[in-house]
């Protein structure tokens, strides 16, 4: 719909479609020297900025309409050009003769100043949202390595990847999506480095979603993701605007969600989601040595109880006699079986868990522990559960806070009652079979093309050079070409001119 | 965008072959060998993978020929629809036949050694169900699991063998030769049957990534394997001696149960028999299911591949549930093999190599009398 030249056509319709919106400010405003003419201005009370607004756009016009010869005070057109060239002083704005695009814009942030008689409005950017800053990271935090995470406003986020990559090849592509939310979107990729084909892919799943609201990445997520029945998460999501830097140097995409303080990294593997920011901030043996402790924390997050109750339940045999007296003599006058031990105490572990994160950050903190420790101790001494399955189960549950990905954690959680159901039906075998079960599920899944369990599975595609960052992380200088990731054409990360001993050619 | 949709490497061929081939083709073969050569069974070994390897030579021939195409497509164009599909049907029966055995003897040992109480039944319908679901996903995801399975089926039968070299008694192994050549002949015929399986090469054109490297990679896997076999059936035997190799059943399952592990926390070694065991038998049936749904869907050449994974599954787990006990499950599989079986593995990868061949010459021959 085109704007109107009459102003009050202008004023009527906002008044339709802003009916009953107290939050959204219009303004009809006599201009020049006589106060003939009139302009209207509207915006979101909040969304912008005020003193922006007063100082550069209010005061701004009035004063250039008057410095206006008199015979061009009555070309409409004449006076909106003088406003745009030499009246609103701020770079940023645009002409928008469309009513309902000018809408959309005071929606965002931005504020529209129509003049009498004129079909073309001015759109000044004077987005003022509130916004708490740049935080703390709090999920994925780091011992050594910065400590910033996203906030809330996209253009903050975009402002933080900025100032990591300063490459004019680092593109933000920018859409909307969401037909109520008009959620901003924004791909961030290395122009050069990205794989032409992902980038599509990006594109042509975001254009594909209709959706009245994306209100933060995890539903985008769930939407571009190419098997929304895993409980493996195929993209990486993350508050690091480190990791996603690092992302985007691999030929990754990340992908930001206005009003969403993290960022989404595609394509991802499952190897990916065990790396974290300061694998790479300190030593590769000591790293090397951390990431082989997470794989094994993996393993028992999803194996353990299962592997207790085959065990315990089918197979005590398979262990030393005086071990399998000790366990015996624990399980004596317990008088639920294994498995239902171990559900209820899995049960109530994840119980606290969930409380933990309800609660205000000081409580919640305490009560993980101390919730574990009197409900497990009660437990035991009401010969409900035998001590051992307070250990397997608390085990398990501190080697998921190991694996350094929520979702990945989730998945593994997920999972692990399919191997506790199948391993009290069938012991071993079942065990067994549900970890094959688990394995053909993460062999058949893909993230934007890539194999999930590349390069433990298809490593070949890239000559196996990303297994250099897997379970070991080999020293840096080793790590010469990109990852799978990156456009082949780009592969080269680095050049080594000088493999350490420095003071050797002094 | 970075897989080859419904196409695997080389690589992952080679991981499908040898677990598809390797598991179960080596828990009996100490003992199928020494019953014909006593001590001497090793060698009978070596001469089944010297007649393995040749017909992988023979098959990877037939692949390179029809790069791409269907089992039943170049069937169809060397023989005709009609001996096409009743090939189709003839290797169909020969994967269902051998899903079933191997499925019966996987219940058989899981109940002597894990679950006494449990009944067949649920062994049937649980191996049968995890086998479809991996069919079901696919050839890429099958090449991908194979990768990492091989792995989880090697390192603890390196392992446990490399332990066991200690308590190893090399005089078992002699005198040498005192097998008549008959005998040690006969030991490699029973020998080859362990490498049943194999056939599944003749299908696996249409999902190669590349041509090149075809033939190398399957010979030096059947060769690696082979050589595998032929160390694991010596060691065996001289670990226990031909006697009483050819007392168990099982004789490889048996020596990775005895072994002490130094230090070890678990005192018998089900866990790892039963991680080699379980993976051998997913990946024999899951092989089964996957290619006789794709030869019955060719043939019928209507609905899904997960319908005819379906209709296999119940027809697997009613043959296997037909013989009485273990011996009768042995007496008919030696009947099977002897028969039907070398019929299939053997009969016609070399009759498609003979007719290909002919066809080529005639190609070559119209060739030139067009060009003259």
């Amino acid at each position: 719909m085109k704007i109107y030249n009459k102003l009050d056509d202008n004023i009527n319709y906002f008044d339709t479609i802003f009916d009953n919106c107290n939050d959204i400010v219009r303004r009809k405003v006599p201009i020049g020297a006589s106060l003939q003419r009139f302009a209207y201005i509207v915006y979101i009370d909040g969304l912008v900025d005020r003193q922006l607004i007063e100082d550069r756009i209010l005061t701004q016009t009035m004063a250039s309409a008057q410095r206006l010869p008199e015979q061009f005070f009555n070309e409409p057109l004449s006076l909106l050009e003088t406003l745009k060239e030499g009246g609103l002083t701020t770079a940023d704005l645009k002409e928008e003769k469309d009513l309902e695009a000018a809408a959309k814009a005071i929606l965002t942030g931005d504020v529209a100043v129509f003049v009498d008689g004129a079909d073309t409005a001015i759109i000044v950017s004077a987005k003022g949202f509130p916004n708490r800053g740049v935080n703390e990271a709090s999920i994925e935090v780091v011992v050594q390595g910065s400590n910033e995470a996203f906030s809330d406003v996209m253009r903050i986020n975009t402002a933080l990847l900025r100032k990591r990559v300063r490459d004019t090849k680092l593109k933000v592509k920018q859409s909307i999506v969401g037909r109520r939310t008009q959620t901003n979107i924004a791909l961030c990729y290395l122009d050069d480095v990205v794989r032409p084909a992902v980038l599509e892919e990006v594109e042509k799943r975001l254009a594909n979603i209709d959706i009245d609201g994306i209100l933060d990445a995890g539903a985008l997520e769930e939407l571009i993701e190419e098997d929304f029945s895993s409980p493996f998460p195929q993209c990486q999501i993350t508050e690091r605007p480190d990791k996603a830097a690092s992302g985007i140097l691999e030929g990754r995409i990340a992908i930001l969600v206005d009003n969403s303080p993290t960022a989404i990294l595609v394509p991802c593997t499952m190897n990916s989601l065990f790396q974290a920011s300061e694998d790479y901030s300190q030593g590769w043996e000591i790293m090397s040595f951390v990431r082989i402790l997470r794989f094994a924390a993996a393993f028992f997050a999803l194996a353990l109880p299962g592997l207790y109750i085959a065990i315990t339940t089918f197979h005590p045999n398979m262990l030393p006699t005086v071990l399998a007296f000790k366990m015996a003599a624990a399980r004596e006058n317990i008088p639920l079986p294994a498995v239902m031990e171990v559900v209820m105490m899995e049960f109530a572990f994840e119980l606290l868990r969930e409380a933990g994160l309800r609660l205000p950050r000081p409580i919640g903190s305490s009560i993980g522990i101390i919730g574990g420790i009197i409900v497990g101790e009660a437990a035991v001494q009401a010969g409900i559960v035998s001590p051992i399955v307070v250990i397997v189960v608390a085990l398990t549950g501190i080697a998921s806070f190991a694996i350094p990905n929520y979702s990945l954690v989730s998945g593994f959680r997920l999972s692990k009652f399919l191997i506790i159901g199948l391993s009290a039906v069938l012991g071993i075998l079942g065990f067994w079979m549900a970890l094959i079960i688990i394995l053909i599920h993460l062999a058949s899944l893909k993230s934007f093309g890539l194999p999930y369990l590349f390069p433990f599975a298809a490593g070949e595609i890239n000559g196996f050079s990303d297994f250099k960052d897997t379970i070991f992380r080999a020293p840096i200088i080793f790590m010469k070409k990109r990852p799978i990731y990156a456009n082949p054409e780009q592969c080269d990360r680095q050049v080594v001119n000088h493999l350490g001993n420095w003071h050797k050619e002094e | 965008m970075f897989a080859l949709n419904n196409k695997i490497s080389l690589r992952q061929v080679q991981a499908l072959l040898f677990l598809e081939i390797f598991g179960f083709g080596v828990t009996a073969l100490p003992r199928r060998t020494a019953e014909h050569a006593a001590q001497d069974g090793w060698i009978g070994v070596i001469i089944a993978v010297v007649a393995a390897v040749l017909l992988v030579i023979l098959i990877t021939f037939i692949i390179k020929a029809n790069i791409g195409q269907t089992f039943y497509d170049y069937t169809k164009r060397l023989f005709g629809r009609f001996l096409a599909s009743f090939f189709c049907l003839l290797l169909s029966a020969r994967f269902i036949l051998l899903a079933a055995f191997y499925l019966r003897l996987f219940a058989e040992i899981t109940q002597s050694i894990m679950l006494p109480t449990t009944p067949y039944i649920v062994i049937f319908i649980a191996v049968l169900a995890l086998a479809a679901y991996g069919a079901s996903k696919g050839i890429e995801a099958r090449g991908r699991l194979a990768e990492l399975l091989i792995i989880i089926v090697l390192l603890p039968l390196i392992f446990v063998f490399g332990i066991s070299s200690r308590e190893i008694d090399f005089s078992n192994l002699l005198p040498m030769m005192s097998a008549s050549p008959s005998q040690i002949g006969k030991a490699g015929y029973y020998a080859f049957f362990s490498f049943g399986g194999m056939e599944t090469l003749l299908l696996i054109s249409p999902f190669l990534a590349r041509k090149k490297g075809v033939a190398k990679s399957a010979i030096g896997t059947i060769a690696v394997m082979g050589g595998f076999m032929v160390i694991i059936t010596a060691v065996t035997i001289a670990r226990f001696g031909a006697q009483n190799v050819v007392a168990h059943n099982w004789p490889v399952l048996k020596m990775m149960d005895t072994i002490s592990l130094p230090g070890s926390i678990i005192d018998r070694q089900g866990a790892l028999i039963m991680t080699f065991w379980i993976i051998s038998a997913y990946a024999i049936i899951n092989a089964a299911l996957f290619f006789s749904s794709l030869l019955l869907k060719d043939v019928a050449k209507k609905g899904k591949h997960i319908h005819y994974i379906l209709l296999c599954v119940p027809i697997i787990a009613i043959i296997a549930n037909i013989p009485n006990n273990i011996d009768q499950v042995y007496s008919w599989f030696n009947l099977y093999n002897k028969t039907f079986g070398i019929t299939t593995m053997v009969g016609l990868p070399v009759l498609i190599f003979i007719v290909q061949l002919i066809r080529r010459g005639r190609d070559r021959v119209a060739k030139q009398d067009v060009n003259s």
